[in-house]
């Protein structure tokens, strides 16, 4: 197969995930409303109709480790953080995953200074981070795309998924190995994600096309997403 | 392949753990749920694995075995273990992550006190504490020169917020909680959850010793210098410097840990303290 069908390829696969990303996001901003101060309610039902949609989500969808919605403390009217946030057991069972959500306590997962929160949320675009050790977060080695979560046309912080590395290794290198040249796919910093070779592994980074290799890039919604190419 | 070797080394840790004698346990057999009076039980469970935590042999960032074979080790009802290790979650000791990759692990060290830290330098060869200079710089130099080859220039990192964070800090366990987070930072930019595990273990060892009030040389201001320079090696992308700078900063730590050794007024003491 030729470079250029397994970026087409690839592009497609990126493309279908940020659709039911964004799809995930709409049924999810629609169980809460604004109340009368303009800050979020979060009723029981809005969160047992979330656990449904997120339970359903990973169900239709085994590349994805953990979905959910992560608000903006300003939206929730508190200091503190609040997210709803499913991970995958195994195949068919789920389970909220829960995070240190108070300032200057011990284990605090300061999402509020994450790149995927903070391009989501404050720049209110499409966002593909990683690879990166989620440090306080899920704790394992992941890629995090986020959408902006919108509620009455107000932003109020960010719907995403995670994809394990080594998952979206197993999702992604037969598509890459049936291609006839060397590629690897870097994040819009130039870390590797995938590779079909050893010369480039998940992590690394490679801020410019090596010698011999040129950088296409994947549709826009991908945030950055490049693929390196031998010529 | 690596979580079997790890599971393995922790039962070995356990059993001795668990026949660990605690004066709670002298009378009662310890063995049978029925023998004992559960609320004691779960007192020197709770006892046993927070103390095995603060020594050590259980390390911050690792996964304790399932409930049923941790039960099994200590001879009692699953239900008397669980209430244990909800005794050590409400001290923020261990925390349960649900997931593929869930468990119940270490995720704090009770801090030790200064009597039981200054027990714990005297007891230690200054062999031992330069093998320990050794082993850390190896972790946290190759930690380092790894951050700063996959950092890209167009990322924002929080080293510097942490290295400040930590000069404004006060009192032996928040200026070591401070200092700790700071060189976690830089293992989980280098990209490997190895060795992130291998500097959460290090500092739990040495970040108490470092700042202990009760005996500890080390200035702040000194430390904060070694740190900016530090990020600044890992920002700009230099990684030769990062490691040269990351290597001499564990090991001047760890020389100031053994200076303090020698200056305890019995700096061989067994630790009659107790």
């Amino acid at each position: 197969m030729t470079p250029e069908h397994t970026v087409a390829q690839l592009a497609s696969w990126f493309e279908h995930r940020f659709e039911k990303l964004s799809s995930l996001a709409e049924t999810l901003t629609s169980t809460v409303h604004l109340g009368a101060d303009g800050t979020l309610v979060l009723s029981t039902t809005a969160q047992r109709a979330m656990k449904a949609a997120a339970t359903e989500f990973l169900q239709q969808h085994s590349v994805v480790d953990g979905c959910g919605i992560i608000f903006a403390p300003s939206s929730l009217g508190t200091k503190s953080g609040g997210l709803e946030w499913w991970v995958r057991e195994d195949e068919s069972r789920f389970a909220r995953y829960s995070f240190g959500v108070v300032p200057r306590g011990d284990r605090y997962y300061n999402y509020e200074q994450h790149e995927w929160f903070i391009r989501a949320f404050e720049e209110g675009r499409s966002a593909a981070v990683g690879p990166f050790i989620d440090y306080l977060g899920v704790e394992v080695y992941i890629m995090t795309l986020t959408v902006p979560a919108v509620v009455e046309g107000q932003r109020v912080g960010a719907v995403g998924t995670d994809l394990q590395i080594d998952d979206l290794e197993r999702a992604l290198l037969p598509m890459l190995q049936e291609c006839n040249s060397d590629l690897a796919i870097l994040s819009r910093h130039g870390n590797v994600l995938v590779s079909n070779t050893a010369q480039f592994l998940p992590g690394e980074l490679v801020s410019d096309p090596l010698p011999g290799y040129r950088f296409v890039s994947l549709p826009e919604v991908t945030d950055g997403i490049r693929v390196m190419v031998a010529d | 392949m690596d979580n079997l070797h790890c599971r393995l080394r922790i039962r070995n840790r356990l059993t001795l753990i668990t026949t660990m004698r605690t004066p709670m346990l002298k009378n009662g057999t310890g063995h049978g749920p029925s023998e004992d009076v559960p609320g004691q039980q779960v007192g020197s469970i709770v006892e046993r694995i927070a103390s095995a935590i603060s020594v050590g042999m259980l390390a911050v960032g690792e996964r304790l075995p399932a409930e049923i074979e941790l039960a099994g080790q200590f001879g009692v009802a699953v239900a008397t273990l669980r209430k244990a290790l909800g005794s050590l979650r409400a001290q923020g000791i261990v925390e349960t992550r649900r997931g593929r990759n869930g468990g119940t692990f270490v995720v704090k060290a009770p801090f030790p006190t200064d009597e039981s830290l200054t027990a714990a330098l005297a007891h230690s060869s200054t062999a031992a504490l330069r093998d320990l200079a050794d082993e850390h710089a190896a972790i946290s130099a190759t930690a380092a020169q790894l951050a700063a080859e996959r950092i890209a220039s167009s990322q924002h990192t929080r080293l510097a917020e942490l290295a400040f964070g930590a000069r404004e800090t006060h009192g032996s366990q928040e200026r070591s909680r401070a200092d700790s987070r700071f060189h976690i930072e830089i293992a989980v930019l280098s990209q490997s959850q190895r060795l992130l595990t291998a500097e959460q273990r290090l500092q739990t060892e040495t970040a108490p010793l470092l700042w202990c009030e009760a005996f500890s040389k080390i200035s702040v201001q000194d430390t904060f210098n070694e740190h900016l320079a530090l990020v600044m090696a890992i920002e700009q992308s230099n990684p030769g410097e990062a490691r040269r700078l990351a290597e001499a900063h564990v090991r001047g730590n760890i020389r100031s840990i053994i200076e303090a050794k020698f200056s305890l007024p019995d700096p061989l003491s067994t630790g009659s303290t107790s």
